[in-house]
């Protein structure tokens, strides 16, 4: 009878194989398929931050500032640049805006945007999405994540590692081309939209997580450096789907409540971007090409009624 | 701390080791570690109610010395009442108060007095509903003189928390746990392989299968009117792969860790889909908590032995209390209700122990007419599961109503081919391993080592590559 010692030897054996896997896995280059994915049109975007010239706007938020706003309209009406940074909301807001900082310049005006998600639990620190950033796109970045972020994020290394002996990460065929990286126009905008998917598949249900108060000392922060850089910080609401936007009405005023109690300049309401389904792509935050002109022609009335920015002629 | 999480990835071994290493096999020391490590682990579910469960174990270990020592019948009586009155009583408040002063509120308003109960804005405290039906047999068992208390308080601390079991079962027995529990443990190489093992089989069950069943599932009934017949229909199935994925994954890890220990704790599921009639799947589906109504409740009210009417009145007794044990909800009543209507035909034609053997035994493929028998079971609990996932009475018939469309002969939407392949894989694997413990118990048993860890390292990979959005264990609300 092979005894305790065996046993742990054993086991020492099979995890050593397995960590050797994971290793190589995590060693190898980011598969074709990753190449492809709309996580590769950061670098195009980290670019537009920083040679776009004055006057700026630089929008920022997940998908639904990517995939839900046509910052062509923006220019001709605002006369700003519009450079829209926004990739995918599971990169979680953090990390967005501790990555535009740097490239923010004096006499821009950022306009956040964060899916209602952002503001609860630990959602703004990121899942997959910011492991594959970290990982597949930004090699150089893995330092500059805090604590929490790493936390979140870690649990995802071994699907990571093992994906890239996955042979369906070796085709780049397939898939929605609105989730690819070659997406995006000049100003970081997806044009490949669609229209309205009949029914539309994702309805978000009710917003289960706490309301992480963490979060709004973050914007807070951010908005101070904004500030010291010369710029200014704007927060807006995102489009999104009405009932999911009924499923969470209270977590909803939650964060408008926090986003005027904590003095932010605010535009516009969460009720007013609240859209029927017949505008929607194909979740709740992605707007079919009509909703994208809609909701753009509201975010520039109220960017220039409210929120008076300057208007470059 | 979930089983499925990197705490508890961490937690495990350094218990092992200082359980076998730490302790240098003193049984004493042993126990003393396994109570500590199991209220560690309870204590990162929610700390403050340790208290909770240390209050409940005190009292069924003072009562059962108390019932032991009683002078005469009516003290014992006595202390057999208190601790099963402030057992229920806690499980009353914490899990059904609310549901009581609703219901009750909602009787009086149909005939048009308006009541305003109090309810309470309570947490119901992980795992209450196993530990307290702990201690609930263990005095019953005691009072029936069907075993001595335990005298030693961390040998029977240690029966209530073994943190295996401690927040979804299996439901134990002091006559199965506390003899494991007092005598000396000696490690079993083959038990600790067997264990890992069914460890693996349970993650892959609860992270693969569960999860991914659960994203389709959850989309359904989250959002029931929007999608086709055919897409509730698949929602429904999904569900009931997610539940059992679920549990059983649960149970399997927790059999496989308490394994590794040197303990057996009680078999909780049998391949239950394989069932043939729906007396059968009873006796495969949540064994422990079947059984304990059974011996506790079934067999108090006379079991079978009154004829078929008192057969029948008391099948009914123990679903509905069955499907109220697992939560304050009417749809949990109507889950229990269904599966007594189910089950009844056989009762009344004495056929629900027909099926005692597994299907198809010795023979890799069953028959036409076993595969009939089988579809129809599964076919019934599915039905039946639809209103166990429901949130209300009114959502559930809501949902079967979308099924009995038109559009229910249309393809179901939005269904990952993925999660339909690792179904499929899942239950060619069930099927060839329905005659062990667990599916993988014997599989490659007889194959070159390589291949045979070329298998658990196919499961590890599948596990880390196609595990599902994380959700919750299902059996922890309970």
């Amino acid at each position: 009878m092979p005894t305790m010692k065996s046993f742990l030897l054993k086991i020492a054996l099979f995890l050593g194989i397995l960590a050797v896997i994971l290793a190589v896995g995590l060693a190898l280059p980011a598969t074709p398929r990753a190449r492809t994915s709309l996580l590769f049109s950061m670098p195009k975007k980290d670019s537009l931050l920083r040679y776009v010239k004055s006057p700026r706007i630089v929008l920022v938020g997940g998908s639904n500032v990517s995939m839900s706003l046509d910052s062509q309209v923006i220019k001709d009406s605002i006369r700003r640049n519009p450079i829209n940074t926004g990739v995918h909301a599971a990169i979680g807001l953090v990390y967005m805006l501790d990555h535009t900082l740097p490239g923010i310049k004096k006499g821009d005006v950022v306009v956040v945007i964060p899916e209602y998600d952002q503001l609860f639990g630990d959602f703004a620190y990121g899942a997959n999405e910011l492991f594959r950033t970290v990982f597949d796109v930004r090699q150089t970045n893995l330092n500059t994540l805090r604590w929490k972020q790493i936390k979140n994020t870690y649990e995802f290394l071994p699907a990571y590692a093992v994906s890239k002996y996955m042979p369906s990460e070796y085709k780049t065929s397939g898939g929605d081309a609105v989730y690819l990286r070659d997406a995006f126009n000049s100003y970081g905008d997806c044009y490949k939209r669609l229209e309205n998917r009949e029914p539309n598949e994702l309805v978000f249900g009710h917003i289960d997580r706490p309301f992480n108060p963490e979060i709004i000392t973050i914007l807070k922060d951010f908005e101070t450096k904004v500030k010291a850089k010369g710029a200014s910080m704007i927060l807006a609401f995102p489009a999104f789907e009405q009932r999911s936007y009924d499923n969470s009405a209270d977590k909803i005023r939650e964060v408008e409540k926090a986003y005027r109690d904590n003095h932010f300049n605010v535009v516009g309401n969460p009720q007013k971007y609240r859209f029927p389904n017949e505008l929607m792509y194909d979740t709740p935050y992605h707007l079919s090409t009509k909703g994208v002109q809609i909701r753009t022609q509201m975010l520039i009335a109220e960017l220039l009624h409210e929120a008076k920015i300057q208007q470059y002629e | 701390m979930l089983f499925n999480s990197i705490e508890f990835a961490l937690f495990l071994p350094l218990v092992f080791l200082l359980y076998w290493f730490g302790t240098k096999g003193n049984m004493k020391l042993q126990n003393i570690l396994l109570l500590v490590s199991s209220y560690f682990f309870y204590a990162c579910w929610d700390y403050r109610f340790l208290f909770l469960l240390m209050f409940s174990t005190f009292l069924d270990y003072f009562t059962g010395l108390k019932m032991a020592d009683a002078r005469n019948e009516a003290m014992k009586k006595f202390w057999f009442w208190l601790s099963v009155i402030i057992n229920l009583g806690f499980l009353g408040i914490f899990k059904y108060y609310n549901f009581f002063a609703q219901s009750f509120a909602d009787a009086l308003a149909t005939v048009g007095f308006k009541a305003d109960f109090w309810t309470l804005n309570v947490i119901l405290p992980v795992g209450i509903s196993f530990y307290t039906f702990h201690g609930l047999s263990y005095v019953i068992d005691i009072y029936k003189d069907r075993i001595k208390p335990e005298r030693n308080f961390i040998d029977y601390s240690v029966f209530v928390s073994f943190f295996p079991l401690l927040v979804a079962g299996p439901i134990e027995r002091a006559t199965h746990l506390l003899p494991q529990i007092q005598r000396k443990r000696e490690f079993n190489y083959n038990n600790a392989v067997d264990g890992l093992k069914q460890i693996l089989w349970g993650l892959f069950k609860k992270v693969v299968i569960a999860d991914n069943c659960a994203e389709y599932a959850n989309m359904v009934f989250n959002n029931s009117g929007e999608y086709s017949g055919s897409t509730h229909i698949v929602g429904a199935i999904f569900f009931a792969f997610q539940i059992y994925g679920d549990f059983s994954g649960y149970s399997d890890i927790a059999l496989g860790t308490a394994r590794l220990f040197g303990i057996d704790l009680l078999r909780n599921f049998a391949f239950p889909y394989f069932s043939r009639d729906i007396a059968e799947f009873w006796r495969r589906w949540h064994i422990s908590l079947s059984t304990w109504f059974r011996d506790y409740l079934y067999i108090p009210l006379g079991g079978s032995k009154g004829g078929n009417w008192m057969r029948i009145r008391n099948t009914f007794i123990i679903f509905l209390v069955s499907g109220f044990w697992h939560g304050a909800n009417w749809t949990f009543i109507m889950w229990g209700f269904l599966n007594a209507l189910f089950i009844l035909p056989s009762i009344v034609f004495k056929s629900n122990r027909n099926n005692l053997d597994i299907v198809a035994q010795g023979r890799t493929f069953a028959n036409f007419r076993e595969i009939t028998a089988m579809v129809i079971t599964f076919s019934l609990t599915v039905f039946a599961w639809i209103f166990f996932r429901a949130d209300s009475m009114t959502a559930a018939f809501e949902y079967i109503g979308q099924i009995f469309s038109p559009s229910v002969f249309s393809k179901p939407q939005n269904i990952k081919n993925s999660t339909v392949w690792l179904l499929v894989i899942f239950v060619i694997m069930e099927w060839l391993g329905r005659e062990e413990q667990y599916a993988i118990a014997k599989t490659g048993i007889k194959w070159p080592k390589i291949l045979r860890w070329a298998l658990y390292y196919a499961i590890v990979i599948a596990i880390f590559e196609f595990r599902g959005l994380s959700q919750q264990f299902i059996y922890f609300q309970f």
